[in-house]
């Protein structure tokens, strides 16, 4: 069976099979998608903004809200047809083990439940009526928020079905959306756009996915002319390039590759705890074997001078021990050529500074080892894991060391995995948010971000609008101009 | 008996006790399937140079190191010696047994025990065990090759000769094993034991007479008693690869005898 990638519902039959397929396989799974053409971009961006008008801009968001959820209904199903497409083809297109995959993509999947819709909107929005009209002001006169009406969606392809997200967010602002999906995971979008419009055409009708290849100038340009902004995930260097070719009346709205840490208190190390706590680490660092940028790439250990805590190096094994159990129920992904050159360099610094440093060590599983645990001293400057499994150990002996590590990272540290004793949370979570770190999570949960969660510690929904504010002079000074006048009664 | 395979190379491994008897016959089928093997004896004896000159031929690299397992600081040399010279240790078997004499007609009985007795046995076999293995922790753990393996007796399953003070050291060191079996389990370490039968060949049961072997044999299903080859056999499957998933087990080495 050929999985078509795009959805092109603006498109008549006509118009629809006049286009131009290529099929391409990757990891057995045989896709297709029509030939990108600037033409059939701007066509597009067109007839979104037409769709745009005639169904979202008007339309409640506690409407859209529902309809979502009902698409979430349907995902909910294990025996949902688009989901067990979704299970069984992502891991072959990307490589990540099937269990892990089908795990976290149901994790994943009740994120965007009706509910959590509602907080979502209530994060950036405490009245999500402002994205219908004019409402009361807590300043006095009223406001109202406007998303972009078309909105050009570069996708990140690093973990399976993401952009199913990033289309929500758009949906909610009542904006129309144009995704070109990443060649590493190009699926997902396609297939919560087709199970939308099994709920409710007229909002697929808003959206479109088409892939095109990335930095391709004159798709690019097309794409742009027709759009009021665009988001897009993506390598700082292909963000920057993407950047010259926004137009400055197009708002862009970025997000770049990011680091997470962990930062584990003493208590987290006592000895009835250390199991657990090397769980859950273990759990965070193979979540898509670190390519999501949630998982720690560094875990700050806090050493203390009392005995109730194991020794580093013990905890260290009990890491190197989860993820060997890990590796026999959710293999690592196949390393790129690139990757796997940096992992073993990577790994060969960790192997060479143990030689002349005592309080450094190296866990791993031999020379094929698909996971690695350095036991690092404080004193280098921060050093980004290569990704694939790979984490460094750091002990420190107070928090604001941690802090200190950071420096050199405060702008793309992103979020912090924390165990520590609840009375000490915000002690850490001060020096982190000192640091630049802008979500903290339970360890173990650094994979699953709350629904409310400031993407890149900024307002997910509050970055794509803009307001209009109806200044309280309005109401206080248009009085003059009533026709009913009563000023000379 | 036990065959030749490179199913242990590159992994190391320290056998206490090992200079003579079912130590000696652990050490070489270690080196056969390809470990480098540290041979501890209380003496370096003529016994234990052959020992050496046997697993050197097999794996090529075998050393012996005369040491007293019970006192920790000798143990703590121990391990550091076989590391130094072997490399870290991957795989130990705690064989080591303090003076003692299979004797049913000359054994201490409870009436003529002392506390002390106890002490020395336990302090032997669980003091050596301990003393060893927290010195070779740093080894064992993390890479999930970590084995260790004590030998005890099926005595403490079916004592049918009754050695109080040696049935309750031995039986301590299989609680030892199951706790360690929970602690290092985590860090990526098995710990088993292997408990064999009669093993009539070795010095320590020189004492044993004829009567008490047909009775045993007799009562043996495999209709024989053990050879020091089959107990290497067991400690051989708890350090490979093939028993990497058992932990905290205990293995009756004794042609059924015991069942379980």
């Amino acid at each position: 069976m050929t999985l078509d990638v795009s959805f092109l519902p603006q498109l008549t039959d006509a118009e629809h099979s006049a286009l131009t397929w290529t099929t391409s396989t990757r990891g057995g799974v045989a896709l297709q998608a029509p030939e990108p053409t600037p033409a059939l971009v701007t066509t597009l961006t067109e007839r979104l903004r037409d769709a745009q008008q005639t169904h979202l801009a008007d339309r409640s968001v506690l409407d859209i809200v529902d309809a979502l959820g009902r698409v979430q209904a349907l995902w909910a199903n294990p025996d949902f047809s688009l989901r067990r497409t979704a299970e069984d083809a992502l891991p072959r297109l990307t490589g990540y083990a099937p269990l892990h995959v089908r795990r976290t993509l149901r994790d994943y999947l009740t994120t965007f439940r009706r509910d959590r819709l509602l907080r979502f909107l209530a994060q950036d929005f405490p009245d999500p009526g402002v994205l219908d009209g004019f409402r009361p002001s807590p300043a006095g006169g009223r406001r109202r928020a406007r998303g972009p009406a078309v909105l050009t969606q570069v996708f990140a392809g690093n973990v399976p079905g993401l952009p199913a997200w990033d289309l929500i967010c758009g949906l909610l602002v009542k904006s129309a959306s144009l995704g070109k999906p990443a060649s590493g995971e190009p699926l997902f979008a396609s297939l919560f756009t087709r199970s939308l419009a099994e709920i409710d055409a007229d909002l697929a009708s808003c959206l479109a996915i088409l892939p095109w290849p990335g930095g391709d100038d004159a798709i690019e340009t097309a794409a742009f002319a027709g759009s009021d902004a665009v988001v897009a995930t993506g390598s700082r260097a292909a963000l920057a390039d993407l950047r010259t070719r926004v137009p400055a009346r197009v708002r862009l709205i970025e997000h770049g590759a990011t680091v997470s840490v962990a930062v584990l208190a003493a208590e987290a190390l006592r000895t009835d705890r250390y199991t657990e706590t090397a769980r859950r680490l273990a759990r965070d660092i193979a979540h898509y074997d670190q390519q999501a940028c949630l998982s720690p790439h560094v875990a700050y250990i806090e050493t203390t001078a009392s005995d109730t805590g194991v020794p580093v190096d013990v905890f260290a094994a009990a890491v190197a021990t989860e993820l060997a159990a890990i590796e026999r129920r959710n293999p690592r992904a196949p390393l790129t050529l690139e990757e796997a050159a940096a992992w073993t360099s990577a790994r060969e610094d960790a192997e060479f500074s143990t030689w002349d440093d005592e309080a450094q060590s190296l866990f791993t599983a031999g020379d094929d080892s698909p996971w690695a645990v350095s036991v690092e001293t404080v004193n280098s400057p921060f050093q980004a894991s290569p990704l694939g499994r790979f984490v460094r150990l750091i002990p420190v002996t107070e928090p604001s060391a941690i802090g200190r590590s950071l420096a050199g990272v405060t702008r793309i540290v992103q979020s912090a995995g924390l165990a520590c004793a609840p009375a000490r949370a915000e002690e850490f979570a001060e020096v982190l948010s000192a640091a630049g770190v802008d979500r903290v999570a339970a360890l173990g949960r650094m994979g699953a971000p709350a629904a409310g969660w400031h993407h890149d510690g900024r307002p997910g929904l509050g970055d794509l609008v803009t307001w209009t504010d109806l200044e309280p002079s309005v109401d206080a000074e248009l009085d003059l101009y009533d026709p009913d006048d009563r000023s000379g009664a | 008996m036990l065959g030749t395979s490179r199913m242990l190379e590159g992994r190391t491994a320290l056998v206490t006790g090992s200079g003579r008897g079912i130590g000696a016959a652990i050490a070489r089928g270690l080196a056969q399937h390809g470990a480098d093997v540290a041979i501890n004896c209380l003496r370096d004896t003529e016994s234990a140079q052959q020992v050496v000159a046997d697993v050197e031929a097999a794996s090529g690299r075998g050393i012996v190191i005369a040491a007293d397992v019970t006192d920790p600081a000798a143990a703590r040399r121990l391990v550091e010696e076989t590391r130094e010279q072997l490399g870290p240790i991957d795989i130990v078997v705690h064989n080591a047994l303090a003076g003692f004499q299979f004797d049913p007609r000359g054994r201490r009985a409870a009436w003529n025990l002392s506390v002390e007795d106890y002490t020395a046995q336990v302090n032997a076999a669980v003091g050596a065990a301990h003393a060893v293995t927290q010195a070779a922790l740093p080894d064992l753990t993390g890479h999930g090759r970590g084995r260790i393996v004590s030998v005890l007796s099926d005595l403490i399953e079916r004592p049918g000769v009754p050695y109080p003070d040696y049935v309750t050291a031995k039986s301590a060191l299989l609680g030892w094993s199951r706790a360690m079996s929970a602690e290092l389990g985590p860090l990526g370490v098995t710990v088993n034991c292997v408990a064999p039968g009669l093993v009539p060949s070795t010095g320590a049961a020189s004492g044993t007479d004829d009567h008490l072997r047909d009775s045993l044999e007799a009562a043996t299903p495999l209709r024989r008693l053990a050879e020091p080859e089959d107990v290497a056999g067991a400690v051989l499957a708890f350090a490979s690869d093939w028993l990497g998933f058992v932990t905290g087990a205990c293995l009756f080495v004794d042609g059924g005898l015991v069942m379980r």
